[in-house]
């Protein structure tokens, strides 16, 4: 293409084109009314089983059933969300059973020396990647998707066959590391992994670096109030440990830190 | 979920805390990409839904080895596929068009008022001759400004891709324009 300049600027158009191109709005912003809404409606949908929260996303439906029907889906919330995957995987499966053992916080130093141990040992990582634009195949005629999360994280658990403490702080590192490298570029894709850590493996053996993690994505978001308060619970967790340290550095970064990105 | 955890508060227990960090952080990326998939505006509200439940059953399969824009704008161009089936069906039906909008703005001009709502006809008209991933080039690039290398890094595609389709959303666009000119000069709506 010889031009690469928008046609409105280079006038490289036809006169039809370019009045048609003058009259365009761009796209609206989701404005707060819409967005909180929004936000509801999720939720509501969320606590239900699947089947049934598909069905009332139609307009129109009574939410008098739906919020009934909240109350006592959100009591077996935890079993109806790994039901409703897709492909069963020994991660899966082994939910519950991390759910019920809750690993007591470790200090902040003893942490930071776990996540750098679990990090040099850590087996090649196995998490292949699908294609970006093909959530499914389909109309859009995308290749088809190469290994799921799930199937690559049963080989790692079918190849590292240690004793299971071990692999599981190497999972966790292993998750922290990949919302780490986000953090700069991706940090809302970075909270969504910390979010997973959290559902995964519960206080865990790298909780507090995970909170920490989040905590710096939350600033990279914007999100100023919500970093500040879990910024203070580590405090509180942590005391006197190198978190200190690393949360007044990312809640009051120098100048010439790198700026939040932001997206069209 | 991890109930016993003092941390577990990002949110409610009526929603996991991951797709309530989507919808916080990309619900608006989402609303505008709907927009320029070509999602009417008052159907706007109900397709963003659809997009996030989907978002809320298949989140867990996200690798994380693409950005999470990208993955939901795949999200967004399989919904809004479906979304143009039934809606060329009723839109022919009912002449509804992004116009609509106008109206509401109040313009004082009659003639300014019309003319835009013509207009804006007439451009939904050729957009709507593009293929979804094209139509979101063309848009993104000549109506918004956004540069091709950062349309590339939502779209997750290489940035010769993005000319490409650039070059082929142009020379659609241009023809549905010209032959839209030819009909009304014979005279046909």
């Amino acid at each position: 293409m010889s031009d690469t300049r928008p046609w409105l600027e280079s006038k490289a158009a036809p006169e039809s084109v370019l009045a048609l191109l003058r009259h365009a709005k761009p796209p609206g912003a989701l404005d707060a009314v819409t967005r909180e809404r929004s936000r509801r409606r999720l939720a509501q949908i969320s606590a239900l089983p699947a089947a049934a929260g598909a069905f009332l996303w139609l307009k129109h439906v009574a939410l008098g059933a739906v919020l009934g029907s909240a109350a006592l889906a959100v009591v077996s919330l935890p079993e109806l969300l790994h039901q409703r995957t897709s492909a069963p995987s020994p991660s899966a499966a082994a939910a519950p059973a991390r759910q019920r053992r809750v690993a007591p916080l470790a200090t902040g130093a003893s942490q930071s020396a776990a996540a750098s141990n679990a990090s040099e040992s850590a087996a090649p990582s196995a998490l292949q990647s699908a294609s970006p634009a093909s959530a499914w195949s389909g109309d859009i005629g995308a290749p088809a998707p190469r290994k799921t999360v799930a199937e690559a994280k049963a080989s790692v658990g079918a190849a590292s066959a240690k004793s299971e403490p071990e692999s599981e702080l190497v999972r966790e590192a292993r998750l922290l590391d990949l919302a780490r490298g986000r953090l700069s570029t991706d940090p809302a894709g970075a909270l969504v992994m910390l979010a997973q850590h959290e559902r995964d493996f519960g206080g865990g053996a790298l909780g507090l670096e995970r909170e920490f993690l989040s905590v710096a994505a939350l600033v990279k978001l914007g999100r100023r109030a919500e970093a500040e308060a879990r910024a203070e619970r580590l405090r509180t967790l942590a005391p006197g440990s190198l978190y200190q340290e690393r949360l007044t550095a990312v809640l009051h970064p120098t100048a010439g830190a790198e700026p939040t990105r932001s997206k069209p | 979920m991890t109930s016993a955890s003092p941390l577990s508060n990002v949110a409610s227990p009526a929603m996991p805390a991951d797709v309530a960090a989507v919808h916080e952080a990309h619900a608006d990326f989402v609303w505008r990409t709907l927009q320029r998939l070509g999602v009417h505006q008052q159907d706007l509200e109900d397709v963003l839904q659809e997009v996030f439940l989907v978002v809320h059953k298949r989140l867990s399969t996200f690798d994380h080895s693409s950005q999470l824009t990208t993955w939901l704008f795949g999200i967004c161009l399989r919904v809004a596929a479906a979304y143009r089936r039934r809606a060329h069906r009723r839109h022919e039906t009912l002449g509804l068009g992004p116009e609509e909008a106008l109206l509401r703005d109040g313009a004082a001009d009659p003639e300014q008022v019309l003319a835009q709502r013509e207009a804006l006809r007439r451009l939904e008209l050729a957009l709507e001759t593009l293929g979804l991933e094209r139509r979101a080039v063309f848009v993104m690039f000549e109506i918004e400004g956004i540069s091709a290398p950062a349309i590339a890094d939502i779209m997750g595609v290489p940035v010769g891709t993005i000319y490409s389709r650039l070059s082929t959303a142009r020379a659609e666009f241009t023809r549905a324009v010209e032959r839209m000119e030819k009909q009304e000069k014979r005279g046909r709506p």
